[in-house]
């Protein structure tokens, strides 16, 4: 196991490397341009002056290793001198630079991750939290009226798209009702009982339209492996030897069961921190989805690229973290 | 959020006839917080680094130029005395030079005093190489900005200069703190990310927190001139989302006071506002929704030579008859109605503003004319002969291939023109290309707007400040788009006429406003008669602000937050 690990870990390098190429190709070859945004009545000249003071007027490799150099190196140098307060201080090294913002993009990155983190990842567990309970009351009583009721919440969770739910909660909850606000505000801290209760009113809708649709998803997985499994002879056996339902259920069916789910979890981890990118805007959540979907619109090569990267590294980790937990959930699973 | 606003306003109330008498008098903040709604979150707060709007007004409130534009488009002395004229001596006789002379006794948010030396500072950080400032172009023919003493700056220009009024004034180019940003001139300047998130300024607020993409904090500028300003003590900028949510957060839910830019379909802002939470507010500046006219070419069997004047004269499209007729056939009333409501009026001038500038002589225009448009072009020769709904002479068919970039209102407008025009019996075809394309200047692309390889199309073009002449001079014969110069210039429809040219040279060399306004409308009256350009819709610009704020004077030609210090809440 811990060999398998290691050898994953190792192989895992070349593939973010090539990932991180092709990410950067795929975006250099796109058609975009940073001053595209700009009046139209800055002048080419002009525009080719910020364009060439952005570095894009040096060839695709060098640029290319550039930001290789800036992201492996610099950055995390400056992450250890961060934490340990020691190293080249006043030293001048050139960070990922976002050029829209005109700062080191992994501050960006630090700076929105607590309310992506808050709102996405809260979403997620509470989606979790609901889905594993329904989705095997509803295999194990199957057409009964859980399942039913649990089949309708999937169905509209997963055909109502987040950009049209979002609008309708705020017309319903914000405009008319008026009990929550519609605007997130990030810069809101939380020290005692009162400001905790704003937050989870400013929270409740965006949480309430992500937790929808990862339950609904989650769910289905759910009940589809316990559908598969019940119908196994080691169930069969195991209620033959007397065991109580709980026991057969939460032992046995649902431990083999996790699996398939596992695998649908830990990739969707990934994309708790890639924020999610509607509805951060519906809510102005401004997290980390907003932040990349920004950086697109702004041609902002650097932000977009280091975020992306980043996504890839963590789809990569909880790929990896999930084989690791199959061993765990099912003993006849080994990779040495 | 209902209740809560009620008592506050109860208190409010009770407060403020207990204190009568003294509540005549403002004290600096007693209008609390204000909450600013920015669809577009600012990203930087360096306006030399950033030349959006998102980013630029928003720095407004901290950073303050020596002159700027009052909502009438007129130039208003700020951290200046006096706006310099040939009158009073502040433009040298041989306008080459002019010379600003600072208020005294102004100071920064942190108590220094603002001296000559910071104006001067501020001009070279922009001119300094490799700094990437995105205003050089404020600066492009500035020789020697220099101090004379500690209040009095001389600025001078390569030539003659007869409307100096482009560094150090208006929302772009404010003045910038020498302290601050010493260590960020040339190539460091965008490093500087500390000085740009938060500069110090002499305007009303200064910054408390900048968050990238998302949100500012400001407070009142305890060092403020005016020690009875601003009227709030706090202000929340926050940016993010979209123009619908906006509008919805000041005119529905009341959350936010004041929000920017809202391009919504005006039945949807006419409803909101209806909630009676908030208003819709207008202004107009200079962009004009219009028609450029391919004098060119555009067949695609000339290769190269298509929309070039080396391919040769348009088929038809220089006919003054069939100009004439297109522009007459249009209701210009239902095109501003129905694409922008209230944030657009119908035009017959490209420089409809400011006042000064616009001409009534084409005002003709103004009524739709079907039955005329088709005597005319009857009249010209242009008839059906072959009775297929398209009019025809010597073998040509008024037939139009018309562009634009993709966007619902346009294509709306398209589909208009194309009923009205198919009407007088002229056949158009439609296109709409990718904004990123069509506006992306790829020297590659063929769909690029200056390429123009169609014979119409259609898209907002306008000019910053209120001073016409660089806007007028797009349309010289040097201005053409050609692949000798990359296809780069902005005179799209490939006008070119010798008198246009030297009434150009002769408003660079006259420096009396009133005669420069003469010029200007001659030379917007050329344009227009000539059809080269047919202008469709003023448009304006549209933003919502909740009913109890007090103050606001929308600004087209300035940051529409220029007068933020003077902003209260209703008692």
């Amino acid at each position: 196991m811990f060999t398998y690990t290691l050898r994953r870990l190792a192989f895992s390098v070349p593939v973010l490397l090539a990932i991180s190429l092709v990410i950067f190709l795929l975006i250099d070859l796109a058609p975009n341009d940073p001053t595209a945004n700009l009046p139209l009545t800055i002048p080419p000249e002009m525009r080719e002056q910020i364009r060439t003071s952005l570095g894009l007027d040096a060839p695709t490799h060098v640029r290319y290793l550039l930001w290789c150099k800036q992201f492996f190196i610099y950055e995390p140098l400056n992450l250890i001198e961060a934490l340990t307060g020691w190293g080249g201080l006043g030293e001048d090294r050139l960070r990922v630079q976002s050029w829209s913002a005109r700062a080191p993009v992994v501050d960006l990155i630090v700076e929105r991750l607590p309310q992506t983190l808050w709102v996405v990842g809260l979403a997620m567990l509470i989606g979790i939290m609901i889905a594993l309970p329904l989705g095997i009351l509803s295999a194990y009583r199957q057409y009964g009226w859980v399942d039913q009721v649990g089949t309708f919440i999937a169905m509209v969770g997963f055909s109502v798209p987040s950009f049209f739910l979002g609008v309708l909660m705020i017309i319903i909850f914000s405009v008319k009702l008026g009990w929550f606000p519609s605007i997130y505000d990030t810069t809101h801290k939380v020290s005692d009982w009162q400001s905790f209760v704003v937050q989870m009113r400013q929270m409740i809708m965006p949480v309430a339209v992500l937790a929808l649709y990862n339950a609904a998803q989650f769910s289905r997985y759910m009940r589809a492996a316990i559908l598969d499994n019940l119908h196994q002879d080691y169930v069969r056996t195991a209620r033959a030897k007397g065991m109580s339902e709980v026991r057969v259920m939460l032992g046995h069916v649902l431990r083999n069961s996790m699996i398939p789910v596992v695998t649908v979890i830990s990739l969707t981890v990934p994309h708790v921190f890639a924020g999610a990118i509607i509805t951060e805007q519906v809510f102005k959540v401004n997290g980390l989805g907003q932040l990349l979907i920004s950086g697109i619109q702004n041609g902002d090569v650097p932000l977009v690229q280091t975020l992306t990267f980043l996504f890839a590294v963590l789809i990569v980790a909880f790929n990896l973290m999930a084989d690791i937990l199959y061993g765990l959930l099912d003993p006849r699973i080994r990779y040495d | 959020m209902g209740h809560n606003r009620f008592s506050a306003w109860g208190f409010a109330t009770t407060f403020a006839l207990s204190l009568m008498p003294a509540a005549a008098v403002a004290e600096r903040g007693d209008a609390g917080h204000l909450n600013i709604l920015y669809w577009q979150a600012p990203t930087i707060l360096n306006p030399y680094l950033s030349s959006g709007p998102k980013d630029i007004e928003p720095a407004s409130m901290v950073l303050e130029p020596l002159a700027r534009y009052d909502e009438q488009g007129s130039l208003t002395p700020w951290l200046a005395v006096e706006i310099p004229t040939l009158a009073n001596g502040g433009i040298s006789k041989d306008l080459t030079t002019i010379t600003w002379v600072l208020q005294p006794g102004l100071t920064w948010s942190d108590g220094t005093a603002v001296t000559a030396h910071d104006v001067v500072f501020t001009a070279d950080y922009c001119m300094a190489p490799e700094g990437g400032c995105q205003q050089a172009t404020k600066f492009s023919d500035v020789t020697q900005v220099e101090a004379l003493d500690d209040l009095t700056v001389r600025i001078t220009f390569a030539g003659s200069k007869p409307f100096p009024y482009g560094p150090l004034v208006g929302v772009e180019t404010p003045i910038l703190q020498q302290a601050q940003f010493a260590d960020c001139v040339g190539a460091s300047a965008p490093s500087c990310t500390a000085q740009n998130f938060a500069p110090i300024g002499t305007g009303p607020f200064r910054v408390t927190e900048f968050r990238a993409g998302d949100v500012v904090t400001f407070e009142a500028n305890p060092a403020y001139r005016d020690p009875a300003k601003p009227g709030f003590a706090t202000v929340t900028f926050k940016g993010g989302g979209d123009a619908i949510g906006a509008a919805r957060a000041v005119l529905e839910t009341g959350e936010m006071d004041y929000a920017w830019n809202l391009q919504v379909d005006p039945a949807i802002l006419n409803k909101m506002a209806e909630s009676g939470k908030g208003h819709l507010i207008r202004s107009f500046g200079t962009p004009v929704e219009r028609l450029m006219i391919n004098r060119t070419d555009p067949s695609a069997r000339l290769g190269d030579a298509r929309s070039t004047r080396e391919g040769g004269a348009h088929p038809f499209l220089t006919d003054p008859a069939v100009l004439g007729a297109m522009s007459a056939a249009i209701d210009r009333a239902v095109v501003a109605e129905l694409g922008y409501g209230a944030a657009g009026k119908p035009t017959c001038d490209i420089l409809p503003a400011p006042a000064i500038y616009a001409s009534t002589t084409n005002d003709a225009c103004l009524t739709q004319d079907l039955a005329g448009a088709a005597q005319a072009l009857t009249d010209a020769g242009w008839v059906d002969s072959d009775g297929d709904g398209v009019r025809e002479k010597d073998g040509v068919r008024l037939s139009v291939l018309f562009q634009t970039s993709t966007n619902p209102v346009r294509q709306d407008t398209q589909a208009l023109l194309k009923s009205w025009w198919a009407e007088i019996g002229i056949e158009t075809e439609l296109r709409h290309i990718d904004p990123s394309v069509f506006f992306g200047g790829d020297q590659a692309s063929p769909d690029t707007f200056q390429k123009f390889y169609a014979d119409i199309q259609m898209f907002t073009n306008f000019f910053p400040g209120t001073d016409p002449e660089a806007y007028l001079n797009n349309w010289t014969c040097k201005s053409i788009p050609e692949p000798t110069n990359n296809w780069l210039g902005f005179n799209i429809p490939r006008y070119c006429d010798p008198a246009y040219d030297a009434l150009a040279i002769e408003l660079a060399q006259t420096a009396v406003l009133e005669d420069r306004a003469a010029i200007a409308r001659t030379m917007n009256d050329m344009l227009m008669q000539a059809g080269a350009l047919i202008p469709l819709v003023h448009r304006g610009d549209v933003s919502a602000q909740a009913n109890t704020l007090e103050g606001v004077r929308m600004n087209s030609w300035d940051s529409e937050l220029w007068n933020i210090a003077d902003w209260t809440r209703a008692k």
